[in-house]
């Protein structure tokens, strides 16, 4: 019984996905199930225009820049929790969590009034700043449970073999939590990838990401060139997943 | 760890060097790791909600209150508000008895390979865009979508009914997507039970069903209220979910300070958002004190 829930209940969960896919391989101009007749009509009208080749070339770059950024900036905060000893550590780690804490819809509007006045919204790095904001405290709760499990007499060993204590993180903590740090870059890609609430706020005409083209055809004319992105993303996310996956069972 | 093994700082390496010494010598630099992503968070978002608490405060003539006498009595504020209550009570139940039995199943599996099949079918979802998803329910949804062609196919139903645009559509989509959430809270959970509590009842004569009621299920109660109170929390600032598949009445109130800022009240989409934000904070601070930190995982 159990089991036959549980299989439903994942089938259920995965149904989306699987209705979707076909249809980016639609002969006609609206959604039908099963589809019937194939065609890459909806493939060619994607390629041909630009707003969407754009946007997908903009999304990735934009998320490439953060997951880096984010990954350095989140794996120094939990570094700072681990090794540090100060005053207010939960204030500290309050504010690491804060964006992912934070309603999406808030930080946008607050990013929005301050990015504003200073020419950041309909920007290029204004898109980077919100979404490496986004990607830290996915970074640093990943590290954090990455650190809890490193063995600290290796360090002190490496640093009682004459290396430096920044030779020696760099030798070995940092490898010991490879796949943490896998998992961070991948989270925070993802993160940035799939963003749209904040960055309806932030974008602009000139920095239309594939979400927020995606977003507005959603909104107004709903067609099988949607279900072609969505393919494009459900590609990439799954791809990031599969990597963390094998990157997890490998340094097992 | 046991203690003798551990290196004391204090030690003097094979060179003559205290560690100690050593590593002093970071000492003023060891500060940049906690000081760079402080200052991002600090200059990006933590400024901007100053700003906005500010902004909240602050009308033509100077000081005000009136943005806040505005939302807590106009009748469209306070049934947005009651919405996304209400939203969120639904998602939360309908994410706990869904994701409950799976992961009661996915601890109590013998083999392990059935746990990682069933946590991983649960979690792809989870890898999926948000947006791709609620995509797909507002193409599974429509008039002549899935679930509308397959109750007419068995004849449930003989004219195709209105999904879409409904508070069905949005709760179906929310708890599409925070099932994951509670899934793993649970699931953390039911792993920290002692199997062999149950193994003892089941010795002393108790049916499988009494030592499930008597033994596991209050055992389970912690990864209940945190895996609620964190799907609770995410569903009441859900903005893309309610925008696409719902309707005029199902506005949330992230949709109406959205609205509120394209329609140049920036004060009034302050005010809210700190109402949200004060909501938010009162039930992680509840959350805190009898479960603990709800977004940073034990393990």
């Amino acid at each position: 019984m159990l089991y036959l829930y549980t299989i439903l209940l994942i089938f259920i969960m995965i149904l989306p996905a699987l209705v979707i896919i076909p249809q980016a391989f639609t002969e006609l101009n609206y959604f039908k199930f099963p589809v019937e007749e194939t065609s890459m009509k909806w493939f060619e009208k994607f390629f041909g225009n630009e707003e969407w080749i754009v946007g997908l070339e903009r999304s990735l770059v934009i998320a490439v820049i953060s997951a880096v950024v984010a990954t350095a900036l989140g794996t120094m905060a939990a570094l700072a929790m681990n090794k540090l000893e100060f005053k207010g550590k939960s204030v500290f780690m309050s504010a690491m969590l804060a964006p992912m804490v934070v309603p999406v819809v808030v930080v946008g509007v607050a990013l929005y009034s301050t990015f504003a006045p200073i020419g950041l919204t309909n920007n290029f790095a204004g898109l980077v700043f919100a979404h490496t904001l986004l990607g830290i405290p996915m970074v640093f709760t990943t590290m954090l449970s990455g650190f809890a499990n490193v063995n600290e007499n290796l360090e002190l060993a490496a640093m009682s073999m004459g290396s430096t204590p920044i030779g020696a993180f760099f030798k070995v903590t940092l490898p010991t939590v490879k796949s943490s740090l896998v998992a961070s870059v991948l989270f925070a890609f993802v993160t940035s990838l799939d963003e749209v609430v904040v960055t309806t706020f932030v974008s602009g005409a000139n920095t239309k990401t594939l979400t927020m083209v995606m977003w507005e055809n959603m909104r107004t004319n709903i067609d099988p060139t949607l279900a072609v992105a969505a393919l494009f993303m459900i590609i990439l996310t799954l791809s990031m997943y599969i990597i963390k996956e094998i990157v997890e069972a490998r340094s097992k | 760890m046991p203690e003798k093994n551990r290196a004391v700082v204090g030690d003097i390496n094979a060179n003559g060097v205290p560690l100690a010494h050593k590593v002093a010598r970071v000492s003023k630099l060891k500060w940049i790791i906690l000081l760079v992503p402080l200052l991002f968070v600090l200059l990006t978002l933590i400024i901007s909600m100053l700003g906005i608490i500010k902004k909240s405060f602050i009308g033509a003539d100077g000081f005000t209150f009136e943005y806040y006498k505005k939302i807590f009595t106009e009748p469209l504020y306070i049934k947005v508000l009651f919405n996304t209550l209400k939203t969120g009570v639904i998602v939360t139940l309908s994410c706990l008895l869904l994701a409950y039995p799976a992961a009661y199943l996915s601890v109590r599996a013998k083999k392990p390979i059935v746990r990682r099949l069933i946590t991983g079918g649960i979690l792809i979802p989870y890898w999926i865009s948000m947006l791709v998803r609620i995509f797909a329910w507002q193409v599974i949804l429509q008039t002549n979508g899935v679930v509308n062609q397959l109750l007419m196919h068995f004849h449930i139903i003989k004219e195709p009914i209105q999904l879409l645009y409904t508070t069905t559509a949005v709760c179906i989509s929310m708890t599409h997507i925070l099932l994951p959430y509670m899934f793993l809270s649970l699931q953390s959970n039911m792993e920290g039970i002692d199997a062999n509590l149950s193994t003892a009842a089941a010795v002393m004569g108790a049916r499988p069903a009494r030592s499930f009621v008597n033994i596991f299920l209050p055992l389970s109660v912690p990864g209940i209220f945190s895996g609620s109170l964190m799907v609770f929390v995410l569903a009441l600032g859900f903005y893309i979910a309610p925008a696409l598949l719902g309707g005029a009445d199902n506005m949330m109130v992230s949709n109406l300070i959205e609205q509120n800022m394209n329609n140049f009240n920036a004060n009034l989409a302050a005010a809210m958002s700190l109402e949200l934000l004060v909501i938010v904070f009162i039930i992680i601070g509840l959350a805190f004190k009898f479960v603990g930190n709800i977004f940073v995982t034990k393990k």
